[in-house]
């Protein structure tokens, strides 16, 4: 290992001198191989801040931040402070309107003028409409703090079950039809009839259409909740089961229409075990 | 698609064009995990909250410069808040008086409830990946997480690592290198 890629590590982890990270992009610029390295070594130290438990801020440090980045925002919009402006104009505009030769610039100059308070006049509409808009979404948000009091609860749950001691876990791998789907469920000790499901790497469905997973037995499968997948592809579900999960043989997820199904009828995108090892 | 489900690259694109509620998504979306992070680093909470702070505001006004191209914006995001963080920690180090709260990284006041905005599914994977890279650092030899932390975390050069370990140059170099391959392996294979 050369004196370059002694360095690598420290440039992935952010400590080199600007000369000493010269130094190694010029190295691997004309060495894919050492390039590769390098880059493997930069993903893995990306990942380091998650290493520490999230701790959220006080609301005051959100609170100062949105001031200063409204007041920011706001002295960026296009100023509006025309009333120096508009006297000097008017003291001009009678200058000009005494001197009888220059009534065609006088005119011509009262027409400009109406025209600039014509536009402020559509800036100050532009203004009541912003308003208008902001209250409304502040109705919109009031009558979202329910359902997301709701979400918060089943996040509580889903964390809940995934921290419980001496829980199974299962995987619940992608099949052909969607072979990089990856799922896993985590069964609760110690009855196990509470179950968390979780899959990633899962497409969104088109409208009319869901996800639906289901318990397998000697009786066949038994459906026990519909889910729809996030942007990044994945999805949480909690699964309720009258009698243990661990009493039936497989589990797996399927796409069935709204609502879910008796039977499954689509395509099963994921299939485990449930079999301990 | 409401706007807390913009991915990041998206939400930076409205911040450019001057859209403060992207921003508010944003800071929802990472407050937390970078206040724990940059915490780990300043070990002082109301210093902590003051770089959280100037993070983000750093974001605001930086946002015309991210370019997707070199890589994600939470590695951006992260990348700001520990320079900042470092910087900050080392004017304490030379000013031990400012540094009043010894309070050690990791705990939450829990004035704040958890973030509303983040659907389960993604709390839930967060909160896993979280634990796993956490996990992934604790099992790593303890010469090895001490390199880590003290580049990382620290923003102490090669040399001043090997002078506060008390090894040679070279052994701090192995140290590195095995660390990160190790921590590789295991969030690889996580995955």
């Amino acid at each position: 290992m050369n004196e370059i890629e002694e360095m690598f590590p420290f440039y992935a982890l952010g400590v080199l001198s600007a000369d000493e990270k010269a130094k190694v992009e010029v190295y691997v610029a004309t060495n894919p191989s050492a390039k590769t390295r390098l880059n493997e070594m930069v993903q893995t130290a990306q990942a380091l801040p998650l290493g520490v438990a999230p701790t959220p801020p006080s609301r005051s440090v959100k609170t100062s931040l949105i001031a200063r980045v409204r007041e920011d925002a706001q002295a960026r919009k296009p100023n509006l402070e025309p009333v120096r402006g508009v006297r000097n104009g008017l003291y001009m505009l009678r200058r000009w309107l005494a001197s009888p030769g220059l009534m065609v610039v006088t005119a011509t100059v009262a027409l400009l003028l109406g025209v600039w308070v014509g536009s402020l006049r559509q800036t100050v509409n532009n203004l009541v409409s912003e308003n208008t808009a902001l209250q409304a979404l502040v109705v919109m948000l009031e009558d979202e703090n329910n359902f997301l009091r709701e979400r918060q609860i089943e996040q509580n749950e889903v964390l809940a079950l995934l921290s419980a001691p001496n829980r199974g876990e299962f995987p619940i791998n992608g099949t052909e039809f969607q072979p990089e789907a990856v799922g896993t469920l985590f069964v609760a000790a110690p009855e196990g009839r509470d179950a968390v499901f979780l899959a990633s790497n899962l497409p969104a469905l088109p409208l009319g259409l869901v996800y639906q997973f289901w318990l397998i037995g000697e009786d066949g499968p038994i459906g026990t909740g519909l889910f729809q997948v996030n942007s990044q592809g994945q999805g949480v579900l909690i699964v309720q089961s009258e009698q243990s999960v661990l009493s039936f043989e497989a589990a797996g997820v399927s796409i069935e229409p709204d609502g879910g199904s008796e039977q499954p009828t689509g395509n099963i995108v994921l299939l485990g075990m449930l079999s301990e090892n | 698609m409401t706007p807390e489900n913009l991915q990041d690259e998206q939400l930076v694109a409205q911040m450019v064009s001057g859209n403060t509620f992207a921003l508010e998504i944003v800071y929802d979306r990472y407050a937390p995990s970078v206040m724990g992070f940059v915490l780990r680093i300043v070990q002082d909470h109301a210093v902590a909250e003051d770089v959280v702070q100037e993070t983000f505001w750093r974001i605001w006004k930086g946002c015309t410069g991210f370019r997707k191209e070199r890589g994600t914006f939470s590695s951006w995001m992260y990348a700001i808040a520990r320079n900042t963080a470092i910087d900050r920690w080392r004017g304490m180090k030379d000013n031990p008086s400012l540094s009043l709260d010894q309070e050690v990284g990791g705990s939450s006041l829990r004035e704040t409830q958890p973030d509303p905005d983040e659907d389960v599914a993604e709390a839930v994977f967060d909160t896993f990946r979280h634990r796993q890279v956490r996990a992934a650092i604790q099992a790593l030899p303890e010469e090895q997480s001490e390199v880590i932390e003290l580049a990382f975390f620290k923003g102490l050069t090669r040399q001043e690592i090997a002078e506060a370990m008390q090894t040679p140059l070279g052994t701090v170099h192995t140290r590195a290198r095995l660390a990160l391959q190790k921590l590789r392996m295991i969030l690889v294979d996580d995955e």
